[in-house]
């Protein structure tokens, strides 16, 4: 359920454009902020708010990587896998990395603690291989070793 | 219009006109995919890439042109999507270079890396698109090995009526804008991206639409399939034979694929003026009754107390010489017959003929509560909407008011094609209800007065035409002969307390008014809610009478009354006075015979029931001898003396006339069940039994003498009803598919229509004057405290005697239910599903609470056709508790 707060948010948002479908996207991005992910409920909610199908909403909401339908665990990693980082050993990185987290990009680890995704370019090509910790943390230059201590970090904090 | 050059072919069309549209017409075949005529383009799949150029101009913004004296045409660099290019002056196009047949193998090879080799066990297979253009277009070869397929989930429902296959799936989207563009259902969408695109619904129940079996044909691969064909025939094994649906008034074509002498399905023929490619699901699936386990095969005669089989001799015999007995003793008032409006209509005009003209009784109807006047039987006759008017594609220059009408749930195509109108041509909308309806959005105006308030809203906006001088004074100096004396009389009425009245504020009035008054062309659609109005407020048909006739807005195409029935056939029940009061050709009677009621309370000693089960109804008195004559052991037969075994729709030829007065032909499928007879062969043989002399061959010659004898039916003989009615070809072999699934799924439209409608005396008749009249509306207050106004209306799923004979629509044939608003529902502490008591004055009915804002404060809704609620009358003030 969305606070009250965030229904007059989007209902700012929506005022803002012509035509209020426009409003979907940062919709999201809000109700993900404040809910965490983007549970079934909140997709009919904006859709009510919005007034799109649900399937349309879920639509978009599926289109994009960094919307999350399925709940994440406590951090989120996004591991860039496109062409400069492939290059650079991304691929081999991510199969090392989804080994030592024990679950496959996609998915979260068993105790809820990290959810690993593949991700599009991060914009960070010239320092790659580049990820992503909770939307705002990169990391590059990624090795090994680098992973290690992020995992270390990560499942202690 | 610009005028384009197609592969050397010059062709000129009107502006706005699609390349992949332009090509059609000069003969050029342009393969798509995600393109649908019907349909919105949107460029997805790329399969209509085309060259496209256009005139060069030198820098003098001149058109540059070479020695031949022809422009000089700048080719673009690419190639173009022809489903998106729209033409220019001058454009050239070419499809038959290399470069094109290039990227179309490359479009074909991709889609084919994703594509299992399934044409051997699918549905589509024979009318895919897909085989056809891989085939005419695509690499013999392919150069990914046959492992590297991407594999997906094979069967995942969509609901109770769809499966998708998600690998056969090339995401064209053709399913998904159907479901919002054109059934105004957007309950299918696209989930994720790229490879892991899928096709989803998330609405509950999942794919909730009226309309879904539409996205099987248009699916231009075999990832849609109807759960109730699937795997059952090869499609080029069925014969198809060109049909009219047996359901609702809207009369849509479709085609019976037979195979084995059994319907395997039902998919849609094209009328542009009817149902253009759709079928609502009710049409599709709810087929099976045609040849249930339960259909009568045998004649049946009372012995002992007890039905048993008898020979077609003995029951005609019987049922000749006891009405001739009866006749006899008590004169031909003592027999009646209710004649129903699913019998075709040369049943019903030999039923009317063997009444009156043989037995000689005017004892005759078609439905109990279901009065002449109460359906506006002469409204119809004398103002019905023009021939061409087409509900379809209406432009903005036309204004329809509909009235106490839910097409959704009554008729669902039509539904489809009024919002067409509104959404691509501008029809301007006006719903009126008492509550709010599906086509309410896309409305212009969209209206909701006081249940009861229907005639005092019609006789305000009548008021407010007259106060702001917008009447049609030309067609009043001529066509009405009192227009100012009528004015006079309405002093009393001002719109204010019409307003009051309808509970609709003075400006809606106003607005209405003025929409419909000053638009070049009016249509009323008037519904079967105005309809039960009509019941206890005469006023509402004298409303729409003056509506009309004081705007002009009758007897042309686009213009005047569409009024909406329950069956396929009631609008020849009325056309061949199956109606005590009315005769051939809706001609009004001064003999009347005995109303309904009395028909089926006993109040004559014989009964001929044909098509219709009165004893349903309730409070049904078997006569002394009474004649059932139907598919299955009705209610009423189960009462017979003599019971007949009839035809269905699929077993037999005839014509139907639609709620549009359109009449149209539909073809036998099937070899008839057991001993089972065409109607008008049994009532033919009764009444030569009764010395008549009539000797009828076939439904053609009926429908000959139909076109001699009644005046709205003339010129309409079997041979021009046939016109785009073909038989398939000859069986031969392998069966014979006809190609329209393949036309309809490759988007090769024909756009034919078929069958004739009639004209109104307004519009066949120039000399004929109108006369104004009106009745004094009821209006209605507001209720006591603790009482809710009933409004009864009906859904498309229903529990009759059709539709329960097909098991795979049952879950969507809901429970009875009452409607009531989330407002008076908290009052009353009562949640969704919640179990509520429903009292009017003695009677008490239980159902569960369906919460919504549909209907209004104050107002409580129960469907009419889901058993129980029968009784209780429209309008009642009923109280409501929570159990
Ligand atoms: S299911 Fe059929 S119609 Fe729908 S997107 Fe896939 S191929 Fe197109
Ligand atoms: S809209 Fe009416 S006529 Fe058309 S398919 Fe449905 S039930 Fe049949
Ligand atoms: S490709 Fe990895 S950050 Fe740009
Ligand atoms: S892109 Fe034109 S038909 Fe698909």
């Amino acid at each position: 359920m969305l606070s009250e707060n965030a229904k007059t948010q989007i209902a700012k948002l929506m005022a803002q454009y012509p035509d209020p479908r426009s409003a979907v996207m940062p919709a999201l991005h809000l109700a993900q902020r404040e809910v965490g992910w983007l549970p079934d409920d909140v997709i009919q909610e904006i859709a009510d708010l919005v007034g799109l199908a649900k399937t349309e909403i879920n639509g978009v909401a599926t289109f994009y990587a960094m919307y999350a339908r399925e709940q994440p665990g406590t951090h989120t990693i996004l591991f860039c896998t496109d062409l400069p980082c492939a290059l650079r050993g991304a691929d081999k990185l991510l199969e090392q990395l989804e080994h030592r987290l024990g679950c496959q990009a996609g998915h979260t680890t068993a105790d809820g603690k990290i959810t690993l995704k593949e991700a599009e370019c991060l914009g960070g090509c010239d320092h790659a291989p580049v990820l992503l910790i909770d939307g705002n943390e990169h990391q590059q230059d990624m090795t090994l070793e680098k992973l290690d201590e992020m995992i270390e970090r990560l499942k202690n904090a | 219009m610009p005028n384009v050059i197609i592969d050397n072919k010059p062709v000129s069309v009107p502006n706005g006109t699609l390349v992949v549209e332009a090509a059609k017409q000069a003969g050029v075949d342009i393969p798509v995919f995600c393109y649908h005529p019907k349909l919105q383009p949107v460029g997805m799949c790329r399969m209509c890439l085309v060259e496209v150029g256009t005139p060069k101009r030198g820098k003098d913004g001149q058109i540059e042109t070479d020695a031949n004296g022809k422009p000089v045409i700048a080719w673009m660099p690419k190639p173009q999507a022809a489903c998106t290019t729209v033409v220019s002056e001058g454009m050239a196009v070419r499809t038959d270079t290399a470069q094109v047949a290039d990227a179309r193998r490359a479009i074909v090879e991709f889609l084919l890396t994703s594509h299992p080799l399934d044409c051997p066990i699918c549905d589509k297979g024979g009318e895919c698109p897909l085989q056809n253009l891989t085939m005419a277009y695509g690499p013999g070869t392919s150069r990914f090995p046959v492992e590297s397929k991407f594999h997906n989930e094979k069967r995942v429902p969509l609901g109770d009526l769809i499966m998708l296959d998600r690998e056969r799936c090339i995401q064209c989207s053709r399913c998904v804008r159907f479901q919002s563009e054109i059934a105004d259902d957007p309950v299918l969408g696209f989930q994720a991206r790229g490879r892991g695109l899928e096709i989803t619904t998330l609405s509950d129940p999942p794919f909730d639409s009226k309309f879904s079996g539409n996205t099987i044909d248009i699916c231009p691969v075999g990832a849609l399939t109807s759960r109730d064909f699937r795997l059952s025939a090869r499609t080029w094994e069925l014969r198809d034979y060109p049909s009219v649906c047996a359901h609702c008034s809207v009369g849509c074509n479709l085609l019976i694929g037979e195979r084995d002498h059994a319907i395997k399905r039902i998919v849609p023929r094209e009328n542009e003026a009817v149902n253009e490619i759709w079928l609502c699901d009710k049409g599709r699936f709810a087929h099976h009754f045609a040849t249930a386990p339960g259909r009568l095969t045998q004649p049946l005669i009372r012995r002992n107390g007890k039905l048993e089989t008898a020979s077609w001799n003995e029951a005609l015999d019987l049922v000749a010489s006891k009405f001739a007995e009866i006749k006899k003793q008590n004169g031909a008032h003592a027999l009646g017959g209710f004649g129903g409006d699913r019998a075709a209509n040369e049943d019903l005009y030999l039923f009317q003929k063997l009444f009156r003209h043989v037995i000689e009784s005017p004892n005759l109807e078609h439905r109990v509560g279901w009065s002449a006047t109460n359906v506006g039987a002469d409204l119809v006759r004398l103002y019905g909407a023009g021939v061409g008017t087409n509900l379809g594609s209406l432009d903005k220059n036309v204004t329809v008011l509909v009235i106490g009408a839910d097409p959704e749930e009554e008729q669902p195509v039509l539904r489809l094609r009024l919002t067409r109108s509104a959404k691509n041509f501008g029809a301007q909308l006006i719903v009126a209800n008492g509550r709010v309806t599906k086509l309410a959005k896309h409305a212009k105006q969209a209206v909701i007065y006081r249940h009861g308030g229907e005639a005092a809203f019609l006789l305000g906006m009548t008021r407010a035409i007259l106060d702001e001088h917008l009447e049609n004074q030309e067609f009043a100096a001529t066509r009405i002969t009192n227009l100012s004396a009528f004015a006079k009389s309405l002093e009393a009425y001002s719109v204010e307390k019409c307003a009051e009245l309808s509970g609709v504020s003075v400006e809606a009035i106003r607005g209405a008014a003025r929409a419909f008054a000053q638009a070049p062309n009016g249509l009323i659609v008037y519904g079967r809610e105005a309809m039960f109005a009509q019941q206890s407020d005469l006023a509402v048909a004298s409303g729409i009478a003056t509506l009309l006739l004081i705007t002009g807005h009758v007897g042309r195409a686009n213009n005047g009354l569409v009024a909406l029935y329950p069956h396929n056939n009631s609008t020849g029940a009325l056309d061949f006075g199956l109606m005590p009061d009315h005769g051939l050709g809706r001609a009004q009677l001064g003999v009347k015979g005995l109303a309904a009621r009395e028909l089926a309370t006993g109040k004559v000693r014989a009964l001929y029931v044909m098509a219709c089960d009165p004893a349903a109804d309730g409070a049904f008195v078997k006569p002394e001898f009474l004649v059932a004559q139907d598919l299955f052991l009705t209610d009423t037969a189960q009462l017979a003396d003599v019971v007949l075994p009839a035809q269905a729709f699929a077993e037999r030829e005839g014509t139907f006339t639609n709620t549009e007065r359109r009449v149209q032909l539909f073809r036998a499928a099937l070899k008839p069940m057991g001993e089972t007879k065409p109607d008008w062969w049994i009532i033919a043989e009764i009444s030569k039994r009764l010395g008549s002399g009539w000797n009828y061959g076939s439904a053609r010659e009926i429908m000959d003498e139909i076109a001699a004898k009644v005046p709205l039916y003339a010129g309409m003989n079997y041979a021009t009803l046939a016109e785009n009615v073909q038989l398939p070809r000859p069986r031969a072999g392998q069966g014979n598919a006809s190609h329209a699934p393949t036309e309809i799924a490759m988007g090769d439209l024909e756009n034919i229509s078929s069958g004739k409608t009639w004209a109104s005396v307004a519009e066949s008749d120039a000399s004929v004057k109108f006369e104004l009249m009106w009745n004094e509306p009821k209006g209605q207050g507001a209720g006591a405290r603790g009482q809710y106004t009933l409004a009864v209306a009906r859904v498309i799923y229903d529990r009759g005697t059709l539709v329960s004979q097909t098991p795979i629509v049952q879950p969507r044939v809901p429970a009875l239910y009452l409607e009531i608003n989330s407002q008076d529902a908290q009052a009353l502490g009562i949640v969704r599903g919640a179990r509520v008591r429903v009292t009017f004055e003695a009677r008490v009915i239980e159902a569960p609470a369906n919460v919504d804002g549909r209907v209004p404060p104050g107002v409580v809704l129960m469907p009419q056709n889901l058993g129980g609620a029968l009784a209780l009358p429209l309008g009642a003030r009923v109280e409501i508790e929570k159990v």
